[in-house]
């Protein structure tokens, strides 16, 4: 009983002191883009109260429909403050034609979570969604024009015989004398 | 054929006197002037029979189909799909019967002609029926029409099944032109309505020499037309199967295997067909034993094709046994439906094929014994087709209950499909006591061009 | 037939009653966030009346019986979201056969067993080789052998990619099922459990609630990739489910797909995991790829338990 006590008091101790520390420093981050040797850079430089810290894991991400899409591994800052990444050129876009680029700290021991959007040209366009073609699998408006085509020659090739046979039978309507007389 | 008027006639077919003519045409007339007690009572059975179904199928409609029917998602077609094929087969015997033997001047065809005709029409309007009896939602039906679209087999099937009953009733009614101005003629003490039916269906028919060229010329075109179009319906419908990623089904040689069997079927029911009329209306000297030599001898033929197209279809998957055709031949050779589908190739396909061969069986009574075996090996074999491929899909059938895994036809299924057989023979029954069954004309005409051998036999 | 008249009649009612902004206190019930998702705006207004008395306009998503929850109408469920193809990708070895990703769809889409719209299947590709567990589900074929074939257009490719149904259109030919070789779609034969459950669950909101509820009476239904949750950037019901991980679900165009805690460059992860399609040789181009069963995380166990044993 009273073990199970003090390991709840200590539970609370260390949650707490937790908490302090987050709420004691505040870490701003700011992303900017730079490009060597034409190597794209993405680099996040980390500040808390207008200094920069070093040793905080930053992760870099990309706004997907879905979820964030991160990019490389996690990266700790170094003395300048700077986390430093390799950006991939062949990100496509999205709707609006830009990526949107996050950068974020989490849960870090001293500085908590933080992060910051920002947008960014750093893409490839988005291939565009082809529109629906004429196909056989495709709806009713999407038949082949082929396939229409052959169709209607048949059925109006059939059909018209068919019609054709029905008017020859007028004809011996017509021709019948006793049906003139009743007339 | 021991009728001294024909013997007589063998010699003199020149002096086809008018009084012979007219002992013909009441012969001919008779099954319409007078219905027997039998002929009451077998009508009054098919209706019954037909009515059991549309109770059946108000039941399927507006209870739970999951309860009524025993469809479930894998076995998603049964015995409606299989009934519809069969029907559609069916109806190919209007082609064989009576268009191929009219343009390759098989005279013999001329008695035979109607009877295939009807049973044609009302086999595909049957056709309809079960199919729509298979759908989820029959109240959209018109969204075919509203709908359709045109890359779709099944608006393939609805486009040719409906040319295809326009083309046979067309080509039913011409030639019925004539009979009808004989019916109005020489019928006596029948309703007035039926009279004035006659009349007026029989466009003022007077018999001129250019109402001949007329009526020969439309039966002409029309005979053409109705062979392409009664090869296609079968094809479209072998199509349904084909045109799907089933291996079962994945066969280039579908459709040609569905005609075939549906000429070897057309063949069987005829032979069935001829000799129920023949007993029934008495027209023994119509439909005479020449005629089941002649559809003995088709029916060894058709079987033997039958069979060239089974070989392909089965056994040259069965050597290669690929991974994607052994679960569903595995399960016809030696599996579940093994005893079902040897049965109907042996029954279906080598009794047909080996028994008429000798002439003691072409006699009427063996031959329509064997063809009665036939019809039913034949909607079997439809059945086969459908059923085992549903069940033997390419991803296996894992964790569903035990209903989802086999399946038997309902009670509400087998009384709908016997219902849709009885309203096929009532279709042929009702119109074979208004028409004429054989074309009066037909016949004499074949009689006074000398072709003895329509209704006679050396 | 009859229900569903029901349903559209209800609907007709249920808006016309927000839009007059009458005595529809009964229906603001504010829509409750599930798993923190918060619903996107629709951009429809409506009056609704509060509490203390005053007519207020509000977005249609705050509101529990707006339009965007009504199952769609038959123009909405033809357009694509735009500028969007969704894909999958099914890492199996992940799959555990747990199951969660079947119950979470039935939930969504208000089924009840033994219809699953997403099935795991036990395979094993011979004796010699370890068997595996493979979720399936509709493949959302590129060239899909089912639209190829249906009579009136209930079937379609939409431009995201996504086969749908139009249940109003649907004719109940079942051509469709016959046609698809992965056995993905299901025929609401009218069940009496699953009548009575969808009747009792007409108005509930289950979790990942997906808008394609299950088909009418008489009709097909299949896996929907859960497009209403993908057309507001949520993940669908199995992906969420999964407690594996196995599900990765994303956006072609974007070129990155996520099981929601992973998230993957689509093209990187094919190509450096063996990506492949079922059943290639028949041309249906599926837009769900598989990642073969190596390294798995898990030993392979028989499934113990026949789930679907209730007729």
């Amino acid at each position: 009983m009273k073990k199970s006590y003090k390991i709840i008091i200590f539970a609370l101790l260390v949650a707490f002191s937790k908490i302090a520390s987050a709420q004691d420093y505040e870490a701003s981050l700011k992303i900017d883009y730079t490009t060597e040797d034409s190597v794209k850079y993405c680099v996040v430089h980390a500040t808390s109260s207008d200094t920069s810290i070093s040793g905080v894991e930053v992760k870099l991400y990309v706004k997907r429909l879905f979820s964030l899409l991160p990019i490389g591994d996690g990266v700790s800052t170094d003395e300048e403050g700077n986390a430093k990444f390799e950006f991939p050129g062949d990100i496509p876009a999205d709707l609006n034609g830009k990526i949107e680029v996050i950068a974020k700290v989490e849960d870090d021991e001293n500085y908590g979570s933080a992060e910051v959007h920002s947008e960014s040209n750093w893409c490839v366009p988005r291939k565009q969604v082809a529109e629906l073609e004429r196909s056989l699998s495709g709806s009713r408006e999407n038949a082949p024009i082929y396939f229409i085509v052959v169709s209607n020659l048949l059925l109006f090739g059939i059909w018209g015989t068919i019609i054709y046979v029905v008017l020859q039978l007028f004809k011996i309507r017509k021709t019948s004398k006793h049906l003139a007389k009743h007339k | 054929m021991k009728d001294p008027r024909i013997l007589s006639e063998k010699t003199t077919y020149e002096t086809f006197t008018q009084e012979e003519y007219m002992e013909m045409k009441s012969d001919l007339l008779r099954p319409v002037q007078t219905i027997g007690k039998w002929g009451k009572i077998w009508i009054a059975f098919l209706i019954m029979v037909c009515i059991a179904g549309v109770v059946a199928y108000y039941i399927q409609e507006t209870r739970s189909k999951y309860v009524t029917v025993s469809l479930r998602d894998y076995t998603m077609w049964g015995v409606y799909i299989s009934n519809f094929v069969f029907f559609v087969a069916l109806s190919l015997i209007g082609v064989l019967m009576s268009a191929v033997l009219k343009l390759t001047h098989f005279e013999w065809y001329r008695p035979l002609s109607r009877i295939a005709e009807i049973i044609a029409v009302s086999a595909i309007m049957l056709a309809g029926v079960s199919i729509v009896a298979a759908m989820g939602r029959p109240d959209r039906l018109h969204y075919l029409f509203l709908h359709g679209r045109i890359q779709s087999p099944i608006v393939w099937d609805i486009i040719v099944i409906l040319t295809y009953i326009t083309a046979s009733l067309i080509l039913l009614f011409i030639p019925l032109i004539p009979s009808l101005s004989t019916c109005s003629n020489h019928l006596h003490n029948k309703p007035k309505w039926q009279m004035r039916m006659y009349e007026f269906l029989s466009l003022g028919w007077e018999g001129t020499p250019e109402q001949w060229k007329v009526l020969k010329k439309c039966i002409k075109i029309l005979t053409v037309l109705v062979i392409p179009l009664g090869v296609s319906i079968h094809t479209v419908t072998a199509w349904l199967f084909a045109t799907t990623l089933r291996s079962e089904w994945d066969s280039t040689n579908f459709g040609a295997y569905f005609v075939s069997g549906a000429f070897l079927l057309g063949v069987a029911a005829m032979i069935v067909a001829v000799f129920v009329f023949r007993k029934a209306y008495k027209l023994e000297n119509y439909l005479t034993p020449m005629h089941f030599d002649k559809l003995g001898q088709a029916l060894v033929l058709m079987s033997c094709i039958y069979i060239y197209f089974n070989v392909n279809e089965y056994l040259v998957p069965a050597y290669k046994m690929s991974g994607l055709h052994a679960n569903h031949l595995l399960s016809v050779f030696i599996g579940k439906d093994a005893p079902l589908y040897w049965s109907v190739v042996f029954f279906g396909m080598f009794v047909p094929a080996i028994l008429p061969l000798f002439k003691a069986m072409r006699k009427p009574v063996p031959l329509t014994v064997i063809a009665v075996v036939v019809v039913i090996a034949a909607w079997f074999k439809r059945y086969l087709i459908v059923i085992p491929g549903l069940a033997h899909p390419y991803m296996p059938i894992q964790d569903v209950p035990k209903s989802w895994m086999h399946y038997s036809p309902s009670l509400v299924e087998m009384t709908i499909v016997s219902a849709t057989f009885a309203a096929m023979m009532l279709i042929v029954t009702i119109f074979s006591r208004f028409f004429p069954i054989i074309s009066v004309w037909e016949v004499a005409e074949g009689k006074l061009e000398g072709k003895d051998e329509i209704i006679n036999y050396k | 037939m009859e229900s569903e008249n029901e349903n559209n009649g209800r609907r007709k009612f249920l808006k016309f009653g927000l839009l007059a902004g009458g005595a529809t206190i009964a229906s603001i019930g504010i829509q409750k966030n599930l798993l923190s998702e918060e619903k996107p705006l629709t951009g429809k207004k409506v009056k609704v009346l509060t509490a203390d008395g005053h007519l207020v306009e509000v977005d249609s998503s705050h509101v529990e019986h707006h339009a965007s929850n009504d199952p769609y109408t038959a123009e909405e469920i033809r357009k694509g979201v735009e500028g969007r193809k969704f894909i999958r990708v099914i890492d199996l070895s992940r799959c555990a056969n747990e199951r969660k990703c079947v119950e979470g769809c039935q939930k969504a889409h208000k089924i009840l067993a033994p219809v699953e719209y997403l099935k795991v299947k036990r395979m094993q590709d011979s004796e010699l080789t370890s068997p595996y567990w493979m979720p399936t589900m509709c493949f959302h074929c590129d060239n899909p052998p089912c639209t190829k074939v249906c009579p009136v257009d209930a079937t379609f490719k939409r431009t995201d990619g996504i086969v749908a149904i139009d249940n109003d259109r649907c004719i109940g030919c079942k051509f469709c099922m016959a046609a698809c070789p992965y056995s993905a779609r299901t025929f609401n034969f009218g069940r009496p459990e699953q009548k009575k459950f969808t009747e009792a669950n007409k108005d509930s909101i289950p979790d990942n609630y997906c808008r394609t509820s299950y088909a009418q009476e008489g009709t097909v239904a299949k896996c929907d990739f859960c497009t209403s949750r993908c057309e507001q950037g949520l993940l669908p019901a199995c992906v969420v489910e999964c407690p594996n991980g196995a599900i990765f679900h994303g956006d072609e165009l974007e070129d990155t797909v996520t099981n929601g805690e992973d998230t993957f460059r689509l093209t990187e992860l094919l190509r450096s995991r063996a990506g492949y399609r079922l059943f290639e040789e028949l041309g249906t181009k599926p837009r769900v790829y598989y990642l073969p069963p190596v390294k798995r995380q898990f030993p392979f166990e028989e499934a113990t338990e026949a789930h679907n044993t209730q007729e």
